[in-house]
């Protein structure tokens, strides 16, 4: 497996995008490896289109530029399907990590697709239809970049100043996108 | 401690530790979130300081030379049109020599109006009296923000740390921030003799005429020619103190054989980096250069490094509007001066967040190499994705 | 060593470079005396930086800094977080003209007073830019001639009113505002040891004649500035936290034309053929301040004849009038 990954997520303002990427390269961190994460640069909107990136590298990332060519997509909005060229640059055989209850009919192209109904599990654990943390256990599991340990030490660390029960709440929610994903049999067109 | 930061918190944090009592701002995009931090911090009892919300970033500067000049280590941050609402301070504070440090989240400036990266801002006020260092990475805006204070209380002048606005400051990475103790050890309390005080009355900033103005300003053109030792030790000292180099006046980059060098300033130097390499890996006997003082201009520090080279190619995020680079314009001047003549390119290119990718670099590197004559002021290309993977998501478009 | 004890009578020691009769020299040097070297003073640009800090020479005895024209409140505000946050409290004192109040340093001040720093503001208001040559300023009143509000086929002066700026200071609801001149040093001095006990912003403006821009005798801006008074053009007044607490009450109202005539900055009115709509104009200008602030009835144990009277008795006469005398005021 390559030892450089790059990540886009893409959201709404206010689904909690940059905080997932922030997350991610967190837990990319505390799995040992040197990461980073990045919005999509600009002004913050409530509800507007969002996106935020993330490497992952064994060795120091140097670069500050874009992100053009993601080796995995995340979605938090199915929504954001009929605006946003939402795969571009995605590598062939990257993966897509969808929060939708049915995966979508049209998906075309060589991509692994990974559907999961993350707003339901956020707001079963932590009673808003969050789906961020969740898509992140997905993404854990889909891919093997970050362990579902880590993923769990970065909440704990990421989200402290909320208190217990938030924490708890999201290390739930994120386990059972991990589990969820694990058990699904992935979908490969 | 390595922790992965947001680099507006990091440089934040860095801030608290050297202890500023006075910090005054006016918000601006893209510099918010490190005042924010540090209002935070001081509402939370976490920094011992007087926050003050300036009316605007003109007021800012004012405060923070008012609060400089009564003794006090004072902190401000700004960014574009702030920066240049501030110019008259700007040089007011660098006339009255006092020690200030600033942040600049480096950003475009208008119009048209634009919040994303690059260095006109800060390049426009490069005459102003202010020692410019250039940051790389959020860890080198941790490390030099530290040596600001050591530079500007030494020097008694005033320092500008320059970030990129948002390809550092709101980028998450990995940050070693040092402890209270470990600041402590290298920053010894701020100790000022020019101090508004009634027990020693002073005059501060009275008028002056043709028969001594033009002394004051000597003194302190020399006073920054001589601050080019001061930052190359202070990076030394903090070296030996952190075990990390900000560089000092500049940091090569596999300049060993390189026939050709790429230099350029702030965060566009990991693309360059990652363009040597690739360029390396094709046999390009290519280096490259990054400048982190561009105020005092390290001539001949420049001219060491450069002296072998048989091109040169400087990559510049700002433009004189009518003359091109200025980066690039003055290094000519300098190696001139030293009877190198070594072809200069200047590529100017990343305006108003322009992306400067490795690719980019590479494409400019090629065409510039093949060029049989030196050209100055080119633009850079724009980064383009041409393979059929585009498609994909116009699919859905 | 304290260096203060060495050749002190002044805060503004005498030998500076001020024209002979001026007005903001007199305000400066009865204001700064009555806070003392004890305190950190901050001017704006404008004359009495020039002629106090004049090439390499210092009229200052207290601690005194110059920034540029715009920013002194500011700069003020930064010195004064500096004091707080050493756990001093030396007090912070702001000088400016008219200019460097009503007009570039506005914006400034008004941030000062909203933050709430404990700094005294005041504004020698001598009408005009009087350090550039006499430039009109927001400050200037109306039917003025200046440099550039020049009477002229189509003009009379300034057409524009004198900025109302103690209302704009009483609209920030600040602790203390008030407004003197140089003709009753009792009432000035009153009102700057008031200001001094207070704490938090405070402004004070003083109307401080410049024989130059004015275009009187030298030896009038005393009588000039009293004249103002009397004739109701410029009130009296204390302001605190945004209400009017205290004026100066007028034994008499006087015809503007009495403060109009020793002026140049007025001939104009006297000799141009549409001079008179602006006398009576500028009259009743006058006549509607008296009614606003009631300077002819208000209950007040201060009134300009009381205050004449003081005055004669010299510089301390305000302590020796009465025993109700300065302490009360405004209370």
């Amino acid at each position: 497996m390559s030892s450089f990954h790059e990540i886009r997520l893409h959201g709404r303002g206010g689904q909690g995008t940059v905080s997932a990427a922030a997350l991610l390269a967190l837990t990319a961190f505390e799995d040992g490896f040197e990461s980073q994460a990045f919005p999509k640069f600009g002004s913050e909107r409530r509800g507007a289109p969002v996106e935020a990136y993330v490497r992952i590298s064994r060795s120091v990332i140097r670069a500050h530029n874009q992100l053009y060519r993601p080796d995995a997509v995340v979605i938090q909005d199915t929504g954001l399907l009929r605006s946003e060229p939402l795969l571009r640059g995605l590598k062939p055989g990257g993966l897509i990590v969808l929060n939708a209850t049915e995966k979508p009919a049209d998906m075309g192209h060589s991509f692994r697709w990974i559907s999961l109904p993350a707003s339901q599990i956020g707001e079963r654990h932590i009673g808003r239809p969050l789906p961020n943390t969740v898509l992140l256990g997905a993404l854990a599991a889909g891919t093997g970049w970050v362990s579902l340990r880590a993923l769990e030490r970065a909440i704990t660390d990421h989200l402290s100043s909320k208190g217990e029960t938030v924490v708890n709440a999201n290390i739930e929610a994120v386990r059972e996108g991990y589990l969820f994903t694990s058990n699904e049999e992935e979908l490969v067109l | 401690m390595k922790q992965l930061l947001e680099g507006s918190q990091a440089v934040a944090e860095a801030v608290r530790l050297c202890r500023p009592q006075v910090v005054a701002a006016y918000p601006i995009t893209p510099q918010t979130h490190i005042i924010e931090r540090l209002a935070q911090h001081v509402a939370n009892g976490e920094l011992a300081a007087e926050f003050i919300n300036a009316e605007s970033e003109f007021g800012a500067a004012s405060i923070v030379l008012g609060a400089v000049a009564s003794g006090a280590r004072s902190f401000t941050a700004t960014a574009s049109q702030g920066l240049l609402l501030m110019t008259e301070v700007l040089y007011n504070i660098a006339g009255l020599r006092l020690p200030v440090v600033m942040i600049c989240a480096n950003r475009a400036v208008g119009a048209p109006i634009n919040i994303f990266s690059d260095h006109q801002d800060s390049m426009s006020v490069r005459d102003a009296g202010w020692i410019q260092l250039y940051v790389d990475s959020n860890q080198m805006a941790v490390d030099m923000l530290i040596q600001a204070y050591r530079i500007a209380e030494v020097c008694e002048l005033p320092v500008m740390v320059c970030m990129d606005g948002f390809l550092l400051t709101h980028t998450f990475e990995p940050v070693v921030l040092p402890s209270q103790a470990e600041v402590d050890g290298y920053l010894p309390a701020f100790q000022f003799a020019r101090t508004l005080d009634p027990t020693q009355p002073m005059t501060i900033g009275g008028a002056s005429e043709a028969d001594n103005y033009q002394e004051y300003r000597i003194a302190q053109h020399h006073a920054m020619e001589n601050s080019l030792a001061v930052i190359e030790a202070l990076d030394a000292e903090f070296e030996q103190q952190f075990g990390r180099t900000s560089g000092g006046l500049l940091q090569g980059y596999c300049l060993d054989g390189a026939q050709i060098v790429l230099l350029g300033m702030g965060s566009l130097m990991g693309a360059v980096c990652d363009a040597v390499d690739n360029l390396r890996t094709q046999g390009e006997a290519v280096g490259a250069l990054s400048l982190r003082c561009f105020r005092p201009f390290p001539a001949q520090a420049l001219i060491q490094y450069l002296s072998g080279a048989q091109r040169i190619i400087v990559l510049e995020k700002a433009i004189s509007i009518g003359g091109g680079g200025i980066v690039a314009a003055e290094l000519r001047a300098a190696l001139y001066q030293a009877g190198i003549t070594t072809p200069l390119e200047s590529v100017i290119g990343g305006l108003g967040g322009r992306d400067l990718t490795p690719e980019v670099i590479e494409t400019i590197f090629k065409k510039r190499v093949e060029a049989e004559t030196e050209m100055t002021n080119h633009f850079a290309p724009n980064h383009i994705i041409t393979d059929e993977i585009d498609s994909g998501g116009k699919a859905h478009g | 060593m304290d260096k203060r004890d060495l050749f002190r009578d002044n805060v503004l020691t005498s030998g500076h470079r001020a024209c002979s009769g001026c007005g903001e020299a007199m305000a400066a040097r009865m204001v700064t005396d009555l806070i003392g070297p004890d305190a950190i003073y901050i001017n704006a640009t404008g004359c009495l930086q020039v002629f106090s800090s004049h090439n390499q020479q210092s009229a200052w005895q207290a601690p005194w800094i110059h920034s540029v024209f715009a920013n002194a409140a500011a700069v003020a505000s930064g010195v004064e977080a500096a004091l707080r946050a050493k756990g001093k409290n030396t007090p912070v004192i702001v000088q400016a003209g008219d200019g460097g109040t009503f007009d570039i340093g506005l914006q400034c001040l008004s941030g000062m007073i909203e933050r709430g720093h404990d700094i005294l503001f005041v504004c020698y208001d001598n009408e005009a830019y009087m350090n550039t040559g006499v430039q009109r300023s927001s400050s200037t009143p109306h039917a003025v001639r200046t440099t550039t509000s020049p009477p002229g086929r189509l003009a009379n002066g300034k057409h524009e009113l004198k900025k109302d700026v103690i209302s704009i200071m009483a609209a920030h609801h600040m602790p203390y505002a008030a407004t003197a001149t140089i003709a009753y040093f009792p009432d000035l001095k009153a009102k700057v040891e008031k200001a001094m006990s207070i704490k938090g912003p405070r402004f004070l403006q003083v109307l401080s004649p410049c024989p130059l821009g004015w275009m009187h005798d030298s030896a009038l801006s005393v009588t000039v500035s009293r004249l103002a008074v009397e004739t109701g053009l410029f009130p009296l007044l204390e302001l605190e936290h945004g209400e009017l607490t205290g004026v100066m009450r007028l034994a008499e109202q006087k015809p503007v034309e009495e403060y109009l005539r020793p002026q140049g900055r007025f001939k104009h009115l006297f000799t141009g053929k549409e001079g008179g709509v602006e006398l009576r104009h500028l009259q009743a200008l006058a006549d509607a301040r008296i009614r606003r602030y009631g300077l002819l009835e208000a209950d007040t144990k201060w009134d300009t004849a009381r205050a004449m009277q003081s005055e004669r008795n010299g510089r301390g006469g305000y302590v020796s009038t009465s025993t109700s005398g300065g302490a009360e005021h405004g209370a």
